[in-house]
């Protein structure tokens, strides 16, 4: 009875085969947006398959690198096949993702730091011959960086103090007069102390410190000259590549008279004497969250104006 | 169909014997059981042009407007004193072959048929003249199928071997004790039941012109009236299991339709009590219940652009509930010795997406291997029209009666 219900059935049984070569399995049907930030930096993906491979890293900013190491550290390149583990760290100086596939069915992104004031997007390009599927990517700005000290290199401070800097100019003619005329000049009226942190290696407009330090950029301690030595004396400039106007602690009304006598012609130009130095920099910074470290090294430059002088020139035939 | 419709047949055949033996239990065991038949036919055609290829909008060799087939059967009857003699007094079963030619062998062929028929008397006109049908089901071997490059134009025919179903319609005559002129229309269908594309097919109207000899059972049984025998009207229930593969085509927007390669999987129960009103007639309603690896694809293709090579065509396995339909169907039977034919006409209340929501009609042929076994062999439709898949298969026949 059974011998004869196989012969009536296997035909039935041969025929019932599947096609699975058509099918393919879905290995990530609904990707979701991937947001990494400061409280969220470590997201993993889970693929419901493994027929997916590392296609490629898109973004719309052309200085991000992408560099791909397979478990034994040698560079791959793309596409990153399923199979293979891999390590790609993702970035440039100022972002750093890295990207771990450590099994086939999962891709961990880890966000160290987005130094950039506003989110980075990317696509993560996943698929196989058939299909692919992108993996959008945005990595919010995380936490700047702080300064952990400043250091200063004594040995090579250079003091300047016999240099006048032009503060104001002007003609007084008295030709016509037969009485002496009296000027009132302010000499330190305009009179500041100009800080300059002069780096090498920075941009012209010296963005680097705000990328890594944010804005308003931390305020550091810079030297004072007592007795022809520098000193930290609690005097503190912002850091950056743009030049610091600080207060003077000079007398900003203080009058000061220039005469010119009668029937004289001059022209009279208020300076101020400035005391400058040059030291050379090192502010040492790291990020709380990722303990990673920078330096920015150069050079503080600074001209305060510590006493005036008064020139009146006696104008030529030329110059009148 | 082609080696499915091989594997179908070819145990239908030592089927025939088995099921005549288990079949024909007569009183008295020394007596004939049955009565052995053999006939010869012929078949002029007329085919009709379903598609390009036979409307001859190619040019092609024939135009094949007509066709010629001719055919050999052996079949039996039951005894008259037999259970199934007494009942079916006038049903033949048996065997046949047929050889076929379109004119056009080229790229038709001419295949050759074998099929089991079964035959029988729908009303006596006169003492020597009745009206008959009989229907053939079988295999037909020896076509020349498609070729995109050998035979391009052949877009009906699909595989080397094919389905094959007849009706005929019949006057008998009986010219001479046991000596049979049979003469009629009838309509043939050939196909390879949606397992392969093109699956157009070929359908034929015919004349048909034969002569069928009986061997032994003294006079002609028509002249013989066997006490009526009573039927008390009963309910029974099939249940069916079934398989089959089948091909499948997508229609992507704005773009060509798409063969997609290789054969998917069909599986599927059927659960069908039926009313026995008579000794020739059953029906009922049944619960469909299938399951179509390939229903839906379509919706689910996983490549980002559709490839010009059919073969690079994937997709995601679309979720259970859009393969897998259950429906209810009206049921109707014809019961016949050995073999019943079974209309239905239903539709899916379960099962999501335009594949399956869909009406549907089923004809199948089942074939008794015992009073509560039997072979399974059916076609679906979807929507009258659309080939949807073969059901190959067995079945249980609860609170079966007779013998």
């Amino acid at each position: 009875m059974f011998y004869r219900l196989f012969n009536y059935l296997w035909p039935v049984l041969l025929l019932t085969g599947c096609n699975g070569d058509v099918f393919i399995d879905d290995f990530l049907p609904e990707p979701k947006p991937i947001v990494l930030s400061d409280t969220e930096g470590n997201v993993s993906v889970r693929f419901n398959a493994e027929n997916w491979d590392i296609l490629d890293i898109e973004s719309i900013r052309s200085d991000m690198f992408a560099d791909a190491r397979d478990t034994s550290g040698n560079r791959i390149g793309f596409p990153i096949e399923n199979e293979e583990n891999a390590v790609i760290q993702y970035g440039n100086e100022y972002l750093d993702l890295r990207i771990e596939k450590n099994s086939r069915s999962e891709l961990n992104f880890i966000l160290s730091e987005n130094l950039y004031d506003e989110p980075v997007e990317l696509d993560i390009k996943v698929g196989n011959q058939y299909t692919s599927k992108t993996l959008e990517v945005s990595l919010s700005p995380t936490q700047k960086y702080q300064i952990d000290s400043i250091v200063y290199q004594w040995d090579k401070f250079k003091l300047y103090t016999n240099n006048l800097e032009e503060m104001d100019a002007f003609t007084v003619d008295n030709t016509q007069s037969s009485t002496p005329v009296r000027w009132t000049v302010f000499p330190y009226r305009y009179s500041s102390r100009k800080i300059e942190f002069y780096c090498p290696n920075a941009s012209w407009n010296g963005y680097e410190y705000t990328r890594y330090l944010g804005e308003p950029l931390p305020q550091i301690d810079i030297p004072d000259v007592t007795d022809g030595k520098p000193a930290l004396q609690g005097t503190k400039a912002r850091l950056g590549m743009e030049c610091r106007n600080l207060e003077t602690g000079l007398d900003k009304n203080l009058e000061v008279e220039a005469t010119v006598e009668a029937g004289d012609r001059r022209k009279i130009i208020v300076y101020n004497q400035m005391e400058i130095y040059d030291i050379p920099y090192k502010a040492y910074t790291s990020n709380p969250r990722t303990g990673k470290t920078h330096v920015f090294s150069g050079t503080l430059s600074s001209s305060r104006p510590y006493d005036y002088f008064i020139f009146k020139q006696q104008l030529t035939d030329e110059e009148q | 169909m082609n080696k499915t419709t091989l594997k179908l047949i070819l145990p239908l055949l030592p089927l025939l014997s088995s099921a005549a033996h288990s079949h024909a239990g007569g009183k008295d065991n020394g007596a004939r059981k049955v009565i052995h038949t053999a006939g010869i036919d012929f078949r002029p055609a007329y085919l009709f042009p379903t598609n390009s290829f036979l409307k001859g909008t190619y040019g092609t060799e024939t135009p094949g407007k007509a066709s010629l087939s001719g055919h050999l059967k052996y079949g039996f009857k039951f005894a008259p004193d037999t259970y199934l003699g007494k009942r079916y007094p006038h049903a033949v079963q048996g065997i046949g072959i047929g050889y076929n030619t379109f004119f056009n062998p080229s790229e038709l062929g001419n295949p050759l048929a074998v099929y089991v028929f079964q035959t029988s008397r729908i009303a006596s006109l006169t003492q020597r003249l009745s009206l008959d049908y009989e229907w053939n089901f079988g295999a037909s071997f020896g076509w020349k199928k498609h070729d995109e490059n050998n035979n391009p134009l052949n877009t009906a025919v699909g595989s080397k071997i094919n389905a094959y179903m007849s009706l005929q319609l019949l006057l008998d005559w009986e010219v001479c004790e046991g000596t049979h002129l049979r003469a009629g229309i009838g309509a043939s269908h050939y196909s390879n039941g949606n397992t392969n594309y093109p699956n157009s097919g070929i359908n034929t109207m015919n004349g048909s012109i034969g002569i069928t000899r009986h061997f032994g059972g003294g006079t002609e049984e028509r002249r013989i009236h066997s006490a009526a025998q009573t039927f008390k009207p009963y309910i029974s229930y099939d249940l069916i299991a079934y398989g089959a593969t089948r091909k499948k085509g997508i229609f992507p927007e704005n773009s060509s339709p798409i063969v997609v390669p290789g054969s998917f999987a069909i599986a599927g129960l059927n659960f069908n009590p039926m009313y026995n009103f008579s000794k020739y007639f059953r029906a009922g309603l049944s619960l469909d219940a299938q399951y179509d690896e390939s229903a839906n694809i379509a919706d689910h293709i996983a490549n980002e652009y559709l490839p010009s090579d059919p073969n690079e065509i994937r997709f995601y396995r679309p979720p259970f509930i859009e393969q897998f339909s259950v429906g209810v169907s009206a049921r109707a039977e014809i019961v016949m010795p050995i073999f019943s034919i079974n209309f239905g006409i239903g539709r899916n209340f379960i099962g999501k997406g335009d594949d399956l929501r869909a009406f549907y009609q089923t004809l199948a042929l089942k074939t008794d291997i015992t009073k509560s076994l039997f072979l399974h062999v059916g076609y679906q439709l979807y929507k009258f029209k659309d080939p949807n898949n073969l059901m190959l298969g067995i079945g249980i026949r609860f609170n079966a009666q007779g013998k």
